[in-house]
């Protein structure tokens, strides 16, 4: 593997950190409720959600030849335009990414303090590590991803005597309609899969295989965090602004209480991986519509912006509600994995009919 | 250059940590600049609320064993608001320290504060950043929380360790219900459950003061105070709310003799049917216990009789706890805190659906039925022949 290779179990392991990232500062929409039964199937319908509307993904990277096309159409307005909307797209993630952060860590890990400061080291910190390369993070996502993993089951274990099954509700008390929205509205959160088109050509290995894997092994471990949020906090978990985070804080072993400082240590982790994916994705599409620019200024700057908007964003609890509008959030999922990967499978498709034409 | 730039900034960083290495403490804040508050007894006035605090004395906390001067080893200021957090906040005008509430042990709400809206009062806690949802909580009954909070015990501690600690404790036995801020905002979330917090009263004892658990307290779905029960139907909540894993149990053995028996371990279920409207709530207990003592000079003859006696009179005695508590809770000012509704809703959720709105009248009408299946699991050192004379 060189720098700029990742093979396919690592890039995924890089995907599962950044979702594991996402439900550990879960928000929930204020219409959709956390303490209910059917709250642990959501994941499945997330996974199903996940592989479906991955296809046209998968046909573009699969029959539309993307590697190839990648290389064939540098020169390309609408490729170029594509990678730019990419860049967009990736750039309100890594967005929302620091300032659910900071949301976090303001409110939880220093509450009432400015954290500013703190997040601008960690974007420093992701946009260093993007020089890396993708390959050294999907390595290094190997290793994080055993690290949260123990601490995550570590923390389940200490909380499985808390579990209360009165805490749950019966399955589908508020009708399967409801179910269905709620569980789309949830599976609309992994925007990162649009991230395979944009760092295909470094994939080594099935990406497929991998693919389903990631989305099954996501939506049985959200499910698995899930039954102990609700299972310990109940009703109360709705109340919360992070109830994972709520129900971290019960979790105790022996004479060690306060285990949440351990498990918040090591869920930065996910934010850090989280965010270097999306700065890596930024600069990799602003490569590809202004091949001539540095990479490290390009990752610099995009940094740099990304820390202006979050002093903006962090004062103002009704700035961050903006960026969490949810048609917002849900067109930063659907543009990346549906809409654009449609528009290039599309565009290849018109080129194809006319190069067909001319030479028939 | 590059190497060297690389070392720098790992040097950097580790001394950035070094720095950050600092526990129990806010950003900018020394340790002795805390209000570490340990417990908070909750009032009323006549526009808003009145707080007493008991702090760790922190210099004086510090040390181990003290720092051998008089001080106490906590301080105690009180300060008053139209709101709990404002009362809170307040108390900085007393002490000048920063306040902490993340180490605090217990919530004494005064009896007066109890019957207001309880909502009112947990509010601050549940929003509060600082605040830890497994604070637990207890009432102060005939009296305040300031008076709890300020009880002169017969030795110098944190008085509000040893409130904590008698309410974990008497939740492990089942003599109480274990009633933290997450417990209290799921009950009063539920439409048909009250809610029952453990009640605390100052016992004189000579020129000092003891706290004595004594039964608990019961609010109904409401959230407002309704009545107090006594230590003997508070024991039976443990039992209704399928909770009953340990705790000592004293039975009536048939030649008239009385046992005592530790439950060691504990595991129930409910079924629940309706017949000609009424609904039955049908429990089985399965227990595992030891004998812990025999009264009396008559003792059985063969072992296989002494353990049937004895298990069915563990079984008799728990039926007669449950449905004594039973029966007060659905008295005149009862509730339902053994979370009734909550059980058909699960289990029967259209049921459920069609009762919900008079659940107030349906409660008090619900049957039970107790099924033990007891194991005696140990006899202690004695055998049975070990005749007394």
């Amino acid at each position: 593997m060189t720098k700029s290779s990742v093979s396919a179990p690592q890039f995924f392991a890089l995907l599962y950190l950044s979702m594991l990232g996402s439900m550990f500062m879960y928000i929930s929409s204020p219409k959709i409720t956390i303490a209910t039964a059917e709250a642990l199937l959501r994941p499945v319908v997330f996974a199903v959600v996940s592989i479906l509307f991955a296809l046209p993904i998968y046909f573009l990277c699969t029959k539309g030849g993307l590697k190839e096309n990648l290389q064939a159409e540098k020169k390309s307005k609408v490729y170029k335009g594509v990678a730019l909307f990419y860049g967009v797209v990736y750039f309100i993630d890594a967005l929302m990414t620091v300032a659910r952060f900071d949301l976090f860590a303001s409110s939880e890990l220093f509450p009432g303090t400015e954290m500013t400061y703190f997040l601008m080291g960690l974007v420093a910190v992701c946009v260093a590590l993007t020089f890396c390369g993708i390959g050294a993070l999907g390595r290094a996502s190997t290793i994080f991803t055993l690290i949260v993993v123990a601490a995550t089951a570590f923390a389940s274990f200490t909380l499985s005597k808390e579990v209360d099954l009165l805490n749950f509700t019966p399955l589908f008390e508020n009708g399967v309609g409801k179910f269905i929205t709620d569980s789309l509205s949830f599976s609309i959160q992994a925007s990162e899969i649009g991230a395979i088109v944009i760092f295909f050509p470094e994939i080594k290995g099935n990406v497929k295989k991998h693919y389903i894997l990631w989305s099954v092994l996501s939506a049985l471990s959200f499910s698995f965090i899930l039954f102990f949020v609700i299972g310990t906090l109940g009703a109360f978990a709705d109340t919360q602004l992070f109830p994972t985070y709520s129900a971290v804080t019960l979790a105790q072993f022996g004479l060690f209480e306060r285990l949440d400082a351990l498990e918040t240590a090591i869920w930065i982790l996910c934010v850090v991986t989280k965010l270097t994916l999306y700065i890596s994705a930024i600069v990799k599409c602003i490569g590809f519509a202004f091949p001539r620019l540095s990479e490290k200024i390009t990752a610099i700057s995009v940094g740099a912006v990304i820390t202006g908007f979050l002093i903006f964003i962090s004062g103002n609890i009704n700035n961050f509600n903006f960026i969490s509008f949810t048609p917002l959030v849900m067109g930063i999922y659907l543009a990346p994995v549906i809409v654009l990967p449609s528009v290039l499978l599309i565009y290849n498709l018109i080129k194809r009919r006319k190069k067909n034409e001319k030479i028939s | 250059m590059k190497k060297y730039l690389k070392v720098c900034a790992l040097l950097s960083l580790s001394v950035a940590c070094l720095l950050s290495f600092s526990s129990c403490e806010k950003p900018g804040t020394e340790l002795s600049e805390l209000m570490i508050m340990q417990g908070i007894g909750i009032d009323t006035t006549n526009d808003g609320f009145k707080v007493t605090v008991e702090l760790l004395n922190n210099e004086q906390s510090g040390s181990p064993g003290g720092n051998g001067n008089s001080e106490n080893k906590t301080k105690i200021y009180t300060a008053e608001g139209k709101t709990v957090g404002e009362a809170l906040r307040k108390l900085i005008t007393k002490s000048g320290n920063e306040p902490m509430f993340a180490h605090n042990r217990v919530i004494v709400i005064g009896e007066e504060a109890a019957n207001r809206n309880l909502s009112d009062i947990l509010d601050f806690f549940e929003r509060n950043y600082d605040s830890r949802a497994s604070q637990l909580l207890c009432v102060a009954k005939n009296t305040t929380g300031e008076k709890v909070i300020r009880a002169k015990l017969l030795t110098d501690t944190i008085k509000s360790k040893i409130l904590e600690n008698m309410l974990e404790e008497s939740a492990k036995q089942s003599l109480v219900p274990k009633v933290r801020i997450i417990d209290a905002i799921n009950y009063i979330k539920d439409e048909a459950s009250g809610l029952c917090i453990p009640a605390v009263k100052i016992q004189k004892n000579g020129e000092n003061e003891n706290f004595d658990l004594d039964g608990c307290a019961i609010f109904g779905t409401d959230s407002t105070f309704s009545m107090y029960i006594d230590s003997q139907a508070a024991e039976g909540i443990a039992i209704l709310n399928d909770k009953f894993e340990e705790g000592v149990i004293s039975a009536d053995l048939p030649n008239g003799q009385k046992a005592s028996f530790y439950i060691n371990k504990g595991k129930s279920k409910y079924k629940i049917i309706q017949e000609n409207g009424v609904l039955h709530y049908n429990l089985t207990v399965k227990l595992s216990c030891d004998l812990e003592g025999v009264q009396g000079a008559e003792y059985f003859n063969t072992d296989t009789g002494v353990i049937e006696a004895f298990q069915t009179a563990v079984g008799e005695a728990l039926c007669k706890k449950a449905e004594n508590t039973l029966i007060v809770l659905q008295g005149k000012h009862g509730a339902d805190v053994v979370r009734y509704g909550k059980r058909l809703r699960l289990k029967e959720n259209d049921l459920y659906k069609n009762m919900i709105n008079d659940w107030d009248k349906i409660f008090p009408e619900i049957k039970l039925t107790i099924t033990t299946d007891v194991t005696i699991r140990r006899i202690g050192e004695e055998t049975f022949h070990s005749k007394k004379t």
